[in-house]
């Protein structure tokens, strides 16, 4: 099959422009092909699913992409919700009855808001989610529901072998808590996936993304622009994750950033602040035009480690605010954190960013010095 | 080559007990990372692995680990200085080698020791102390006579080539006798001097007091026991100064 014929089958309760401007916008860009259900005013449960399943088994389509209030109020809404029909879906998979295939959400950010963040039992079933706007970010969404594709086909074809699902051989030099789940247990291959994205990609350690990978080198990455792509692609692109939706996710092994900066410099990275991470980083690698990163404001240090969620920008952890999260950290997953002059500023509150309720005490204490 | 069963026996059973006290921070602690434990722990397990000495030198006999930015909050802000430090963090960065023979017996139990503490406080400006408990091996040269295992302070952790020192007086602070701590016994010297919330939380837990008394005995019985026969005979009977956690609290 060529990779550009992924399919993923779209079941929507409305039926309207905005269903086939979505299905335009993905099919204009040729990277996955997006292919509406009809479905009918009150199809029952078991039809629809039988109807998935065969689209599945055939090879027609290989993922679903779905709307999460089929129970809302579209020309052809049916009596269930995109939560129980996925579920069901999961359930079959996991028994081996059908390959795994990737189920992405999609929906209003408002229906998002009203069922999905209140159930959070339900988030563990879905790949991917985004969200129905003005103006989706169609290039970004392809590249993650075809990388979905090809890692659930990859491990469909029977890979079980952690090395090679997560692309490193040297594994078990790692914290074994991380992949202890997958020893000597029954997985199925949403086992995997579910894991690597949610836990992996979506939390920080032992993976990091780009915009802590720039903070722990001390760099600013607009200012420091192609500089900072060829120092990326160059000097670090051995710590870069190959593993199970690499294509998807851009990801850096965290251990291995510190092993190639000590490698270089001789230095160790946690012990220095921005100015002097970039100054041997320019010395040693010859890669002119980085710019270190400067403090946000009402911060102090450079000794960067994290990123302000709100902002994207750096920050030493020891002058930022933990973030309350729905899950509980994981113990080798690093929290993530608000910078002070975000959450004055009331910026990431209509990303649900807020501060850990035991950080309040602290930050009416700052208020009072800034004053 | 790989390290033979009998001495991966007994690194398993070492990241065994590194296991218990991540696992005990894990439980009493919620904000100390146990990430980095997790890491020696694998790299102690992996019977590919020999520690290498500072000189170069492997040998299947040798044990240890390296344990990477431990960091603790401080809780003991009250009486420091400057006023406008709001928050600090007291970062571990442990090397321990080891001779598997001479473990739990009246020899020296390590080979190379560097246990060194970076604080760091942050307010209008980011501070910075730090100390080390080191053992001095041949290869470490040095001016000064000093005791093998010793604790010395250092005012420039972040060896800035322009300290701002204010109106301390910038030396090399003496080296002061200290007993040897391995990575279990000093998380009772850092929770004891900068977490005492942790500490008085973890000396409740009995897992945590088998363990720390294990590694009493296999670290600082020997270390004693050579010291105190440096003044032979002595009666046992004679021994009036007690109980021993008068000199030591953590001599329970």
């Amino acid at each position: 099959m060529k990779m550009s014929e992924v399919k993923y089958l779209y079941i929507d309760d409305e039926n309207d422009e905005s269903i086939d401007s979505l299905i335009n916008g993905f099919n204009d860009l040729k990277e996955i092909y997006v292919e509406r259900m009809p479905i009918s005013k009150g199809l029952n449960f078991s039809d629809l699913k039988d109807s998935i399943l065969d689209r599945i088994k055939s090879n027609k389509f290989q993922g679903l992409l779905i709307d999460l209030r089929l129970d809302g109020t579209g020309p052809d809404h049916l009596e269930y919700s995109a939560i129980s029909i996925s579920s069901e879906l999961r359930s079959i998979a996991a028994r081996n009855e059908t390959p795994s295939f990737p189920i992405v959400l999609c929906s209003t950010i408002d229906k998002i808001r009203e069922t999905y963040n209140a159930d959070k039992t339900s988030q563990d079933l879905f790949d991917y989610t985004f969200k129905k706007s003005d103006d989706p970010n169609y290039p970004k969404f392809s590249r993650k529901l075809l990388s979905l594709v090809r890692g659930y086909q990859y491990l469909n074809d029977g890979v079980d072998n952690l090395e090679l699902i997560y692309g490193r051989k040297d594994l078990n030099t790692l914290d074994a808590r991380i992949f202890e789940r997958f020893l000597d247990q029954e997985t199925v291959p949403y086992d995997y996936c579910h894991f690597t994205i949610k836990t992996l990609f979506h939390c920080t350690n032992p993976l990091i993304k780009e915009t802590i990978l720039a903070s722990r080198l001390g760099i600013d990455i607009q200012e420091s622009n192609q500089s900072w792509i060829k120092l990326r692609d160059s000097i670090f692109i051995e710590a870069k994750y190959q593993g199970l939706f690499y294509d998807g996710w851009d990801r850096w092994w965290s251990d291995v950033i510190i092993r190639i900066f000590k490698d270089i410099t001789g230095e160790k990275l946690s012990f220095l602040n921005a100015d002097e991470r970039v100054a041997l980083l320019t010395k040693n690698t010859g890669i002119e035009g980085l710019v270190a990163a400067k403090p946000i404001k009402h911060n102090v240090s450079s000794e960067f480690w994290t990123i302000c969620e709100a902002y994207k920008k750096p920050l030493d952890p020891l002058e930022g605010f933990r973030i309350q999260t729905s899950m509980a950290l994981k113990p080798w997953q690093e929290p993530k954190y608000l910078s002070l002059d975000a959450i004055l500023e009331q910026v990431g509150v209509e990303k649900n960013l807020k501060p850990h309720y035991s950080e309040k005490e602290r930050i009416e204490e700052l208020k009072k010095t800034l004053k | 080559m790989a390290v033979s069963s009998k001495n991966m026996a007994f690194r398993r059973d070492r990241a065994s007990e590194l296991r218990q006290i991540a696992d005990l921070l894990d439980k009493h602690i919620g904000d100390a990372n146990t990430y980095c434990i997790h890491n020696a722990i694998a790299l102690l397990q992996n019977s590919e692995i020999i520690p290498v000495l500072k000189d170069g030198s492997t040998d299947e006999n040798i044990w240890g680990y390296d344990i990477v930015d431990f960091e603790l909050p401080v809780e003991t802000i009250k009486h420091i200085k400057p006023d406008d430090i709001k928050d600090a963090k007291a970062i571990l960065n442990l090397k321990l080698r080891a001779d598997i023979r001479k473990w739990n017996t009246f020899e020296d139990p390590l080979i190379e020791l560097s246990f060194d503490v970076t604080l760091k406080g942050i307010g209008k400006s980011v501070y910075f102390f730090g100390f080390h408990i080191d053992k001095h091996t041949s290869t470490t040269h040095s001016d000064e006579p000093h005791p093998i295992y010793h604790l010395q302070y250092n005012l420039n952790p972040r060896k800035s080539e322009k300290p701002n020192l204010g109106e301390i007086f910038y030396i090399d602070t003496p080296r002061i006798m200290h007993k040897p701590l391995d990575f279990i016994l000093g998380i009772g010297f850092l929770t004891s001097n900068f977490y005492p919330t942790a500490y008085s939380v973890l000396i409740e837990d009995v897992n945590y007091i088998k363990l720390s008394k294990k590694y009493q005995t296999s670290v600082w019985k020997p270390y004693f026991h050579t010291l105190a026969n440096h003044w032979k005979p002595f009666v046992e009977g004679n021994i009036t100064w007690k109980p021993t956690s008068l000199i030591c609290p953590i001599l329970q």
